[in-house]
């Protein structure tokens, strides 16, 4: 068997990780576009920055950070109670964070762009309010750029190390993604199985990489 | 109903600044060179920009007023307009399209007969004509049953034939539904033909010279060149400058 126990076990732990981020970039962040798209208040720049951030920040920082927001010595924890941190959730959430910026930034550019602005206008103009304007004109319009920028944000997800390291501890059979079992492998000098991993990420990676080149020729 | 429009407008290089009234059923011809403020004078009317000071009244009803502070949203004004760019929704049918502003099938079902474009109900509009498309966003304008239609150049794209075939049906609309019109153009023949009324504009200021040197130098489209005697004789036949 090419790949043993111990690697099918980040391999799941990926799977749940990409498709409970992905869930969440769905109706936290294509919200957030939109609305950002449509916000010029003070609060909707700030929220604009704060999502902008882990384009530029360090990841490791922002994991930190995050650690620090929902760690055991956070006034949050209250609320999670230690739900969050060194388990599924924290991967999900640095899986979450990496990937926000990818998701919202396009869906802001298409929903400002000219050609929206114009079919806003149409529509205002038609009668439309602003809720049927966003479902009947603005989203079906930024319907492949919101599933770009889900393509993009997978594959961020994917190659996430530094947030998952700090909000998940890398803890083997736990919180040990594929990202984190490659490094792990090298670490314990199993290079092939490295090796292995690294091409199935890498073939999952190009297989992301051709389908949002094919929505982007066809946006 | 009558419209009345006193509005100011801060446009750099220039201000708009201008007064305009006209009725139910009158056609409108706004002229004057590109970037006069004709463009800029619907989208205030239609609510799309708000004018620094004045006011907007449509019948009884209020639209601006920077004295009262009233603004009604372009979906309260009930207005038919078609951009100068003519844009249609391209995630949706012609049928869809017009179907997005009209109350009933039967509407649907006639401006598609009526505009000649039945055949295309179930095309995007990525796979019909520049006309074809003006054609469109014309019976998407009127679908809405508007009490006021705003056009920005509204036949620019389309073939002669399909011009005036389309000029004379808007002309019998709009008599039929008693309606007023602001028609932007650049085509003098065309406005000669439809409007019943001039509104020249040069410089975002309603201008008194603007026209008569365009029909004096001969400075106008071949067309409009070709058609030179019959450009000037609705002028004798009781048309007259709005100023």
């Amino acid at each position: 068997m090419i790949l043993d126990s111990a690697s099918l076990i980040p391999l799941v732990l990926t799977a749940k990780v990409l498709f409970y981020a992905t869930l969440l970039q769905l109706f936290i962040s294509v919200p957030i576009g939109c609305w950002l798209s449509c916000s010029r208040t003070v609060f909707s720049s700030f929220v604009d920055i704060l999502v902008s951030l882990p384009l530029v920040f360090p990841p490791i920082a922002t994991g930190f950070f995050l650690l620090i927001i929902f760690g055991r010595k956070s006034p949050l924890n209250v609320v999670f109670n230690d739900t969050i941190i060194f388990q599924l959730p924290g991967l999900v959430l640095a899986a979450f964070v990496a990937g926000i910026p990818l998701v919202v930034k396009p869906i802001q550019a298409a929903m400002n762009s000219s050609e929206a602005n114009k079919l806003a206008e149409l529509a205002a103009v038609l009668g439309k309010n602003k809720l049927t304007i966003l479902f009947a004109v603005l989203l079906p319009l930024a319907k492949k750029t919101i599933l770009a920028g889900l393509l993009l944000a997978v594959g961020r997800s994917l190659g996430e190390v530094g947030m998952s390291m700090m909000l998940g501890g890398n803890i083997i059979g736990r919180t040990n993604t594929i990202s984190l079992e490659i490094y792990n492998a090298v670490f314990e000098g199993e290079f092939k199985r490295a090796a292995i991993l690294s091409l199935l990420l890498a073939a999952f990676s190009s297989g992301l990489f051709i389908a949002f080149k094919k929505l982007s020729s066809t946006t | 109903m009558p419209v009345t429009i006193t509005i100011k407008k801060k446009l750099p290089p220039y201000s708009l600044d201008l007064s305009l009234s006209f009725s139910a059923g009158e056609l409108i011809a706004v002229l004057g060179p590109s970037g006069a403020g004709k463009s800029t004078l619907i989208r205030l009317i239609a609510g799309l920009d708000s004018p620094d000071e004045g006011t907007i009244q449509f019948g009884n009803t209020t639209w601006f007023s920077s004295r009262d502070k009233i603004t009604t949203s372009p979906q309260q004004r009930k207005i038919g307009m078609v951009f100068q760019e003519y844009p249609l929704f391209p995630h949706l049918s012609v049928w869809n399209n017009i179907a997005f502003a009209a109350p009933d099938t039967s509407v649907i079902e006639s401006l598609l007969s009526d505009f000649n474009i039945a055949h295309l109900a179930k095309q995007k509009p990525a796979r019909i004509s520049g006309g074809e498309r003006q054609r469109v966003a014309l019976c998407q304008a009127l679908a809405s049953q508007p009490e006021l239609l705003l056009l920005d150049e509204p036949f620019s794209a389309l073939d002669i034939n399909n011009r005036q075939q389309i000029r004379r049906l808007l002309k019998r609309i709009v008599r039929e539904q008693n309606i007023p019109v602001l028609h932007i153009t650049h085509d003098l023949e065309e406005a000669f033909y439809l409007a019943d009324r001039f509104f020249v504009m040069e410089n975002g200021r309603e201008s008194r010279t603007w026209l008569s040197r365009q029909l004096s130098a001969g400075r106008t489209t071949n067309s409009v060149y070709d058609y030179k005697s019959l450009s000037i004789q609705p002028l004798q036949q009781g048309k007259h400058l709005a100023v």
